[in-house]
């Protein structure tokens, strides 16, 4: 038989069609998925990223790894009440330094004379009134790290130092003050010249890491500050052929960040930020070598979460909004089950008034994406009847669940019901004021008063 | 290429849903053998159309940048099926279609797909149904043209012995509720 042939005798099946109603049900599906879209800026330059860095090449880069403030952000969490404000009012707050792990630093002025001279040339590049702080894993003697930062096999001396008024109620940070960071490199004429500096603002050092991103033979120096109590700030600096130059400078609302990734195909940062007119999320980095500069690839969380969680696992009761947010992160990279099953353990691990209707919320969502209104609804009712959505991260599921019900209205073609439904939204979405217009109480609002506008 | 970028990316994917959602559910519909798997797997592409979107880049056709997630989706759901233990093959294709039970000659031919492997199937569905062109055929699968072809000659062999024989496929009168 000839191709025609073959064609004539398919060609019933070519008039089989997806039915209406399936139709109907995908597009409410891309509907709902549209609405849980975070908005993500990524500058044009970014949006071609493309390849993973080679495992080999990350794996073969680490040069150094050095966790200050915080081993990572489950401990972190696991100090923190579940609430999202009062997880931001105690970020940055931990314990300095709990590990120090300099693999690679080099013998950089051991001995007390050239160690002493070393300190002297250190201060000398210091601001006036700024002092020399050890970091973990050194001594007053030596209170500094050195790391092959500019070429392998490089002295280059990694500081932190203090400088300003003591920051009101904390005695973290370096001894209670703000942290400052300098890197140095050996100068002209036996001295050394300041490469680098993050000068203290304020600041209380949450993380300084020592690891190559770019795969190149030097390590990367990643710095993570808190800045009061909602602010942070996050930077990667190159020192590769002795020149400074910041990979990412990103700035945002309490972000935590997680041991970067060193044995995979990701080499990146996560940290939870609040996006203006975004929900809280995960958010990952990673390097572009194709471009040479880091890209978001927030979509990558689920594997990266699955990859940090083992090294810290997480505590009943106190991470909940970090499981949360996972969960959210799993829905957001289309893994429904996944979704499920972190709500269903969040609902389980916390009490009600501690965050369970975010995940009541969250797992209606997941069903309203599939467009299972069916089973959606009554576990909006479930947040809604109570109307006290709790403290902590229970708070935004009251609008979202308005919004989902209006949602599941307007599928059903009932208008009407639709248009109530996101009226309460943008009331309850309005209410809580005092938390300010952080990504959570703005997202029932803002979707529903889109609803609403339709 | 990025002016696709500046489409919101439901946008996008209720456009392509629009164009390519019949020809997408053929192709997994076709392959499982089954409507409603199809319908899910159909959902679950264009989920991921609108999830991926803002990643294309264009460095393809929209339309083969499609497939390439369809069938992913399609051979990520054969697993499954394969893990639950469910056979692929000789599937009774059109027992749960209304719409199928009308035209016997429909479910003949839909029903002697079921009794390729599913790599013959992807072809004939593509090649056959859907007259795509060996080219589109081999960019849509990631194959070389020339295995599209050869795979496509022996799956019509088989279907040649199948649909000849009539006994692969009889639909007979009452055997549906």
């Amino acid at each position: 038989m000839k191709l025609s042939e073959w064609r004539a005798a398919f060609a019933p099946l070519v008039d089989v069609k997806l039915s209406s109603a399936a139709k109907h049900r995908i597009m409410a599906a891309l509907d709902a998925e549209a609405d849980y879209a975070v908005p993500v800026t990524i500058p044009q330059a970014q949006q071609k990223s493309s390849r993973w860095l080679p495992a080999a090449a990350v794996a073969a880069g680490v040069i150094a790894l050095l966790i200050l403030a915080r081993a990572s952000i489950f401990e972190a969490v696991g100090q923190q009440s579940a609430s999202p404000a009062a997880s931001t009012e105690s970020a940055g707050h931990g314990s300095p330094a709990k590990t120090a792990v300099p693999v690679t630093a080099t013998d950089g002025g051991v001995s007390p004379v050239s160690a002493a001279s070393t300190v002297a040339h250190l201060k000398a590049l210091l601001p006036a009134g700024g002092s020399l702080v050890p970091p973990p894993g050194t001594s007053a003697a030596q209170p500094y790290l050195v790391l092959p930062l500019t070429k392998p096999g490089a002295q280059d001396y990694v500081a932190l130092y203090t400088a300003g008024p003591p920051i009101q109620g904390t005695a973290d940070g370096c001894n209670g003050r703000p942290c400052g960071v300098l890197v140095a490199a050996p100068g002209p004429a036996g001295g050394l010249r300041a490469l680098w500096q993050w000068k203290p603002g304020g600041y209380v050092l949450d993380q300084l890491t020592a690891v190559s991103f770019t795969g190149g033979g030097e390590p990367d120096l990643l710095a993570a500050f808190q800045i009061g109590s909602t602010f942070a700030e996050i930077r990667v600096v190159s020192f590769a052929g002795g020149r400074a130059s910041v990979l990412l400078d990103d700035q945002g609302g309490a972000p935590r960040v997680l041991q970067p990734e060193t044995s995979g195909t990701l080499a990146g940062l996560a940290f939870r930020h609040n996006d203006t007119g975004g929900a809280g999320t995960w958010v990952v980095w990673r390097w572009d070598a194709s471009l040479g500069t880091f890209v978001r690839a927030d979509g990558a969380f689920p594997a990266f979460y699955r990859s940090q969680a083992p090294h810290a696992p997480l505590k009943p009761g106190g991470p909940a909004w970090a499981d949360y947010y996972a969960a959210v992160a799993y829905l957001q990279a289309g893994e429904n089950a996944a979704a499920l099953q972190m709500a269903r353990q969040g609902i389980n691990g916390v009490g009600y008034m501690h965050g369970s209707p975010a995940f009541y919320e969250l797992e209606a969502t997941v069903y309203r994406r599939r467009g299972n209104c069916g089973q959606a609804v009554p576990l909006y009712q479930k947040v809604v009847t109570a109307q006290q959505p709790g403290g902590g991260i229970g708070w935004p599921a009251l609008p979202r669940s308005y919004y989902g019900l209006a949602a599941c209205a307007k599928a059903a073609g009932n208008a009407t019901q639709a248009a109530a439904y996101a009226k309460k939204a943008i009331e309850a979405g309005a209410k809580p004021a005092g938390l300010g217009t952080t990504a959570n109480d703005w997202y029932g609002y803002v979707q529903a008063e889109a609803l609403l506008r339709q | 290429m990025l002016v696709a970028h500046r489409e919101p990316a439901s946008d996008a994917a209720k456009r392509l849903f629009g164009q390519y959602g019949d020809e997408v559910y053929q192709y997994v519909r076709f392959t499982l053998g089954e409507a409603t798997e199809a319908e899910d797997v159909v959902q679950d592409v264009f989920l991921e159309v609108l999830r991926a979107w803002p990643r294309f880049r264009g460095l393809s056709s929209e339309k083969t940048w499609l497939w390439s997630i369809a069938r992913h989706r399609l051979i990520d759901h054969l697993r499954r099926l394969s893990r639950l233990g469910r056979d692929l093959s000789r599937r009774e294709t059109g027992r749960d279609d209304p719409m199928a039970r009308d035209i016997a000659t429909r479910v003949d031919v839909e029903c002697s797909l079921q009794y390729l492997p599913v790599a013959q199937r992807q072809v004939v569905i593509l090649r056959i149904i859907q007259d795509h062109t060996t080219a589109e055929v081999s960019r849509m699968l990631g194959w070389p043209q020339v295995r599209v072809r050869v795979t496509l000659h022996r799956a019509l062999k088989v279907l040649s012995s199948l649909l000849h024989d009539g006994e692969a496929c009889v639909v007979k009168e009452g055997a549906h509720p």
